[in-house]
């Protein structure tokens, strides 16, 4: 027992295999990180699309500055220089959609569903963005978004 | 810190090994040579969704003109198509109609009705708003479909049976007709809400005459093929009213659309020839079309996971399969308890009541879910009903006798324990099922 405690008490804390094992680990980390950040697409955004109950109602190229308007349940509250405003509304439910022109940007602004969750979420700046607003069914989603097929398909 | 250098200097070559192979996977992940198109609307109450990748063998040169131009334009072709096939069924087998819809349905003076199509449409609504015996004229579709059904209906005794229309409505589920299209009923929250024995008797014994629906065709005023639909004599009193048979085609309606969807990918295929190779069609995560997965340059298969049915987040099993079509149905899909018995959506045609509530829990040998692939999907969706219905032995012994052309995979309740059955090859097991619905 004492000769145990004897060996603890000269045992240093730190000898340089710990070290380099702590180091492997970090660099793991920031390779998982870097590729994961530095992959994703961050190409400047052509356009968006808004869908309600996965039609799609509205859809604007920044290109050409021109928009379309699919639905009744999308009306366009400004329209300064800048910016377009919309209102997209499903019987009582709401979701205020500002889009920034010079940005370009998209975001939700205000909505009346429960969580908030759209609001919080970042504006769309580049292709990698989506907006979702789960109880309104609103989707959000950058002008050619593609989704990713890994060959899985779950049914059920 | 490491007791023994020899450790730590293999661990430390592991990690490194590892960093390496995070880097060199992701600096692998490159664009691959597809593009995919795809199309997500939502029809008969659920999300349908359609992917087609083309030909992964476009080199880089012909890369831009083949997917900007020339995919682009025939997927719009078909994605237009399949519209208008999945629209057209969601009409045809609506069960309830709103305001718009009803005014659509019946002319007015400025709504002279001169265009069949209006006429022909709503069919499932109009033959339910039928008196017995009437003979309701509908389009080809439904017919069709009806067709299916009855034949369902013979080859599984029953077990699969449209016309437990009453119970349905009555436990809470299927479009609830007093309410929007677009909006369910909550379920019964007490066993006083349930209906009574009396009630559920006296539907199944109506719903027990859907084999005297008769089919027939004729000639309209135009020349053309004219197809009805005569319902059955046979009437029920239910405290005091009486009710003529009512029928609920969403069973096999998803099967069915997915059949025609996964034809008319293939008559572009035909067309051309490549393009429409990979991809697939899925219809409320129920029924699946699924041609060849691109990314699996040897074989093409997908890999097809089923969802566990006691913790949906999860798949519990997967096979690999590729041009094949399957449905399945679960008791987790739409459920309720009270009292501590769980209320599912799929009614057992002999009882009138949800399934896996009327076993004796001694003997209780539930399927929870099953998917059955080959075939159609319509006829899959009617046998994965069926089965479901039939109980876990019972549903064995008539796979083995009727169906030995099918591939199956169905997970049984023994008395609290869950058992896999499945004449899968490549099927796997990838995590376990316990506990109960919540």
């Amino acid at each position: 027992m004492i000769k145990q405690i004897d060996h603890i008490k000269k045992d240093k804390g730190f000898r340089i295999w710990d070290l380099a094992v702590y180091a492997v680990i970090i660099a793991v980390i920031v390779a998982i990180f870097c590729a994961v950040f530095f992959t994703r697409d961050t190409s400047s955004l052509k356009g968006a699309e808004i869908y309600l109950k996965n039609e799609l109602v509205f859809d604007i190229s920044f290109d050409s500055s021109t928009y379309n308007v699919y639905s009744d349940s999308v009306s366009v509250e400004d329209e300064s220089s800048g910016s377009i405003t919309l209102r997209i509304t499903d019987g009582s439910a709401y979701n205020v959609v500002e889009i920034n022109l010079s940005g370009p940007s998209v975001s939700v602004t205000e909505a009346n569903c429960s969580s908030r969750d759209c609001v919080y979420t970042a504006a769309i700046t580049d292709n990698s963005g989506i907006i979702y607003c789960l109880p309104h069914r609103l989707k959000i989603i950058p002008a050619g978004y593609e989704p990713e097929d890994n060959g899985t398909i779950i049914i059920g | 810190m490491f007791k023994s250098k020899k450790v730590a200097g293999v661990l430390c070559c592991a990690l490194a090994v590892a960093c390496a192979g995070v880097s060199v996977s992701f600096a692998g992940c490159s664009k691959s040579n597809t593009h995919i198109y795809y199309m997500n609307p939502e029809y008969m109450g659920s999300e349908a969704y359609l992917e087609i990748v083309g030909d992964p063998s476009i080199s880089e040169d012909d890369y831009d003109s083949y997917y900007n131009d020339k995919l682009s334009s025939e997927f719009k072709s078909l994605s237009y198509d399949a519209s208008v096939l999945l629209s057209t069924l969601d009409r045809d087998l609506s069960t309830s109609l709103t305001d718009t819809e009803l005014e659509s349905l019946h002319p007015t003076e400025e709504n002279t009705d001169e265009d069949t199509s209006t006429s022909v449409t709503y069919c499932v609504y109009r033959f339910n708003q039928a008196s017995a015996g009437e003979t309701v004229k509908i389009d080809e579709y439904t017919y069709d479909l009806l067709g299916i059904a009855l034949d369902m209906y013979d080859a599984t005794d029953g077990y699969y049976n449209p016309a437990v229309y009453y119970s349905v409505i009555a436990y809470g589920f299927g479009e609830q007709e007093e309410t929007d299209a677009d909006e369910v009923s909550a379920y019964p929250s007490s066993a006083e809400e349930l209906p009574s024995a009396a009630e559920v008797a006296a539907y199944t014994e109506l719903a027990g005459h859907f084999g005297e629906i008769k089919l027939s065709t004729g000639t309209d005023e135009k020349g053309s093929t004219a197809y009805y639909v005569t319902k059955p004599e046979y009437t029920v009193s239910v405290n005091g009213e009486t009710l003529a048979m009512k029928i609920d085609l969403g069973g096999i309606g998803k099967g069915y659309a997915t059949d025609k969807i996964s034809a008319l990918i293939d008559e572009y295929n035909t067309a051309y020839p490549g393009d429409f190779k990979y991809g697939y069609f899925t219809f409320g995560s129920s029924s699946v079309a699924v041609k060849q997965y691109y990314g699996d340059e040897e074989n093409g298969y997908y890999t097809i996971g089923l969802t566990n049915p006691r913790l949906s987040t999860n798949a519990f099993a997967q096979f690999t399969g590729r041009n094949l079509v399957l449905s399945t149905s679960g008791d987790y899909e739409q459920y309720y308890r009270i009292d501590g018995v769980t209320y599912c959506h799929i009614i057992n045609p002999k009882t009138g009541m949800p399934i896996n509530t009327d076993q004796n829990d001694a003997i209780s040998s539930n399927v929870v879910t099953i998917t059955i692939a080959g075939g159609s999907a319509a006829e899959d969706d009617a046998y994965t009903t069926a089965l479901m219905a039939m109980g876990g032995l019972q549903a064995i012994n008539y796979i083995n006798e009727n169906l030995a052309d099918r591939q199956f995979v169905m997970v049984i309740n023994f008395n609290g324990r869950y058992a896999v059955v499945s004449n899968i090859d490549s099927l796997e097991i990838v995590s376990g099922i316990e506990g109960e619905l919540e």
